[in-house]
């Protein structure tokens, strides 16, 4: 399974918007807790109905069968839909996994895709299922048939473009993940002391620094020491210290930099002779 | 070495971040309070600097891509303007707002715009009807090859004629039948008949010509037996609402086939697209249907029993489904 690239969803504003679609672990994730939640709901609904048809002699038991007919498919078709139409755009599992879902070409979503893709999602799980439920009794085709009909369905956003789901497609909707994200205020000093001369600084380019951003977030020791070795060697800078707060000093300085080139209309990209193509 | 005031970082966007920082920031806290409880929850002169302070972030935005090397920054940016833009672009119209719309327009509309393909379902369907009929007519041995067991319900040609003309009548189990009904041969039939058709449509051809077939056998065997108005009363008090979304359902899955075989100037998927959409606001009403005619099935075809009232109902039913199809919302006035 491969991840989906970045796509970019243009608003109206003409200001492109770097939204990533979400990936199928988050998706699965997502719908397990949404199903847990559904199972609540619908033994919530069944309980009092079972109740009903205990101890009140007069209660019909097939009226109270067509209730459940009926509340099971408002409940599950229900909760997805005046979830998704809130301004969170997203049911209780999406929200946990930070998911939402957005329609393809950023305009405004609608109602009626909300409702589609939702309709779309009976098609492909549930139908099958009662297919199968009713005919594996008696026939052993159909149940093959429904086996590859709810196969295929399921298989589909696995290999999809951004991940889309039929009922994403035919509704022109996409889920995507925005992680949640806070602004630290701006450092006031480059700590530990360090200091960078213009030629130690020169070396690399834009393209560096969101290596070095990467290597940052990621916050792996090993990955840090044999790039802080790395920046040293070539820049002849004296080892020592851990290299956390020597890339952290580093990328201020050299961020400051490029930045101030960059303000005089100079932008480099990377660093000379590098083989990347910026 | 340079010297240490040149060290401080005054990253060459420190100004511009201060300076727009505080509306930023005034934006998340709108944003983040609109998505945990709801709109309503912002105060007026919030609703009002939401869209001002949404079009300056995106302007920050584009900015900060452009000259910022702080990649922190742009992230949060990003991230920011993305959930501004989905609350001010999010769904606006209410559930309530949006059924009304539906059954006062949309459906009406979409029956209308499949209408070719609905006829082409019906013409299928009486198609195979007659086959059956003519088939069972000549030898009474298709009977056995043309019915499934489960539909036959243990009429076939050894039964008498008090038999089948027992079967015709009521019996006190009614909810039973509804409540079986809603996972019953027919609604099985109509849903297939519109998911099987972007198979070209031809599972939908197949599905409509044997339910035909299936039926004229069935009218054959009472009509060897002078039985057929009465066959034709007991299928028609539900049938004329049942039929007629099975009817729609094909010419849906009819509709999915053609888009996919002639997407005209549009591209394949956006032609599929179109008809999925179309067809799947018809379906809806299919559905509706289904469940309107499984109760008239299970309450009303068990207690009305007589001839007349059964095709008065079924007529009826007929020309409302006809008259809502055809008239109604044709004006934007319901809008």
């Amino acid at each position: 399974m491969r991840t989906a690239e970045a796509r970019r969803l243009v608003t109206p504003e003409g200001v492109p918007l770097g939204i990533r679609p979400a990936d199928m672990g988050a998706r699965v994730g997502a719908y397990i807790i949404d199903m847990l939640i559904v199972t609540g709901l619908l033994i919530a609904v069944s309980v009092p109905l079972i109740m009903l048809g205990i101890f009140v002699p007069g209660a019909r038991s097939e009226w109270l069968v067509v209730a459940f007919l009926i509340g099971n498919f408002v409940v599950t078709n229900g909760y997805f839909i005046l979830m998704e139409m809130g301004p969170k755009g997203a049911t209780f599992g999406k929200r946990r996994a930070h998911l939402r879902v957005v329609s393809t070409n950023g305009s405004r979503l609608t109602a009626d895709a909300i409702i589609a893709r939702n309709l779309m999602r009976n098609l492909e799980f549930s139908l099958p299922m009662t297919i199968l439920g009713g005919a594996a009794a008696s026939n052993g085709l159909l149940v093959l048939l429904g086996l590859l009909w709810t196969g295929v369905f399921l298989a589909f956003p696995f290999f999809s473009k951004d991940h889309q789901r039929v009922g994403d497609l035919l509704a022109g909707t996409l889920v995507v993940e925005i992680p949640r994200r806070d602004l630290e205020a701006p450092p006031t000093a480059i700590d530990g002391g360090w200091s960078f001369t213009d030629a130690q600084l020169d070396t690399y380019g834009a393209l560096e620094l969101h290596k070095l951003d990467e290597v940052l977030e990621a916050e792996q020791y090993d990955v840090m020491e044999r790039v802080a070795d790395a920046i040293r060697t070539r820049n002849g800078i004296q080892r020592s210290g851990p290299p956390g707060p020597f890339l952290h000093a580093y990328r201020l300085a050299l961020r400051e930099r490029l930045q101030r080139d960059l303000l005089f209309g100079r932008m480099k990209e990377r660093r000379a002779g590098s083989q990347y193509r910026g | 070495m340079r010297d240490d005031a040149q060290q401080l970082p005054v990253d060459g966007m420190t100004g511009f971040r201060a300076a727009h920082e505080a509306d930023w920031r005034r934006l998340s806290d709108i944003v983040a309070r609109a998505e945990q409880k709801s709109v309503k929850a912002l105060a007026d002169e919030e609703l009002l600097a939401l869209p001002l302070l949404y079009r300056q972030l995106l302007s920050s935005l584009s900015v900060a891509r452009e000259a910022s090397l702080d990649r922190a920054l742009v992230t949060w940016l990003d991230q920011l303007a993305a959930r501004s833009f989905l609350l001010i672009y999010g769904v606006r119209t209410g559930l309530g707002v949006r059924l009304r719309s539906f059954f006062a327009r949309d459906l009406p509309r979409s029956v209308r715009a499949i209408w070719r393909e609905v006829a082409v379902a019906a013409l299928l369907l009486a198609v195979g009807t007659a086959c059956g009929w003519y088939l069972v007519a000549q030898d009474p041995g298709w009977y056995q090859k043309l019915m499934p067991a489960d539909l036959a319900g243990g009429r076939n040609f050894s039964s008498s004629k008090a038999e089948l003309e027992a079967a015709l009548g009521g019996s006190d189990n009614m909810l039973m039948i509804f409540s079986a009904m809603l996972f019953t041969h027919n609604s099985r039939v109509a849903i297939m008949c519109f998911a099987l058709g972007f198979l070209l449509g031809l599972p939908t051809i197949g599905l409509l010509v044997m339910q035909g077939v299936s039926t004229g056998a069935l009218f054959a065997l009472y009509a060897s037996h002078g039985l057929t108005l009465q066959l034709f009363g007991w299928i028609m008090i539900h049938g004329s609402t049942e039929i007629l979304a099975i009817l729609l359902a094909g010419g849906a899955g009819l509709r999915i086939g053609l888009a996919a075989l002639f997407p005209g100037e549009l591209t394949r998927m956006d032609s599929l697209r179109a008809a999925g959409r179309i067809g799947g606001t018809a379906m809806v009403g299919v559905v509706l249907m289904l469940l309107i005619a499984g109760f008239i099935e299970g309450v009303g075809r068990q207690t009305i029993t007589g001839l007349g009232p059964r095709l008065a109902i079924g007529g009826g039913m007929l020309a409302l489904w006809a008259f809502y199809f055809l008239y109604a919302g044709r004006s934007d006035a319901d809008r």
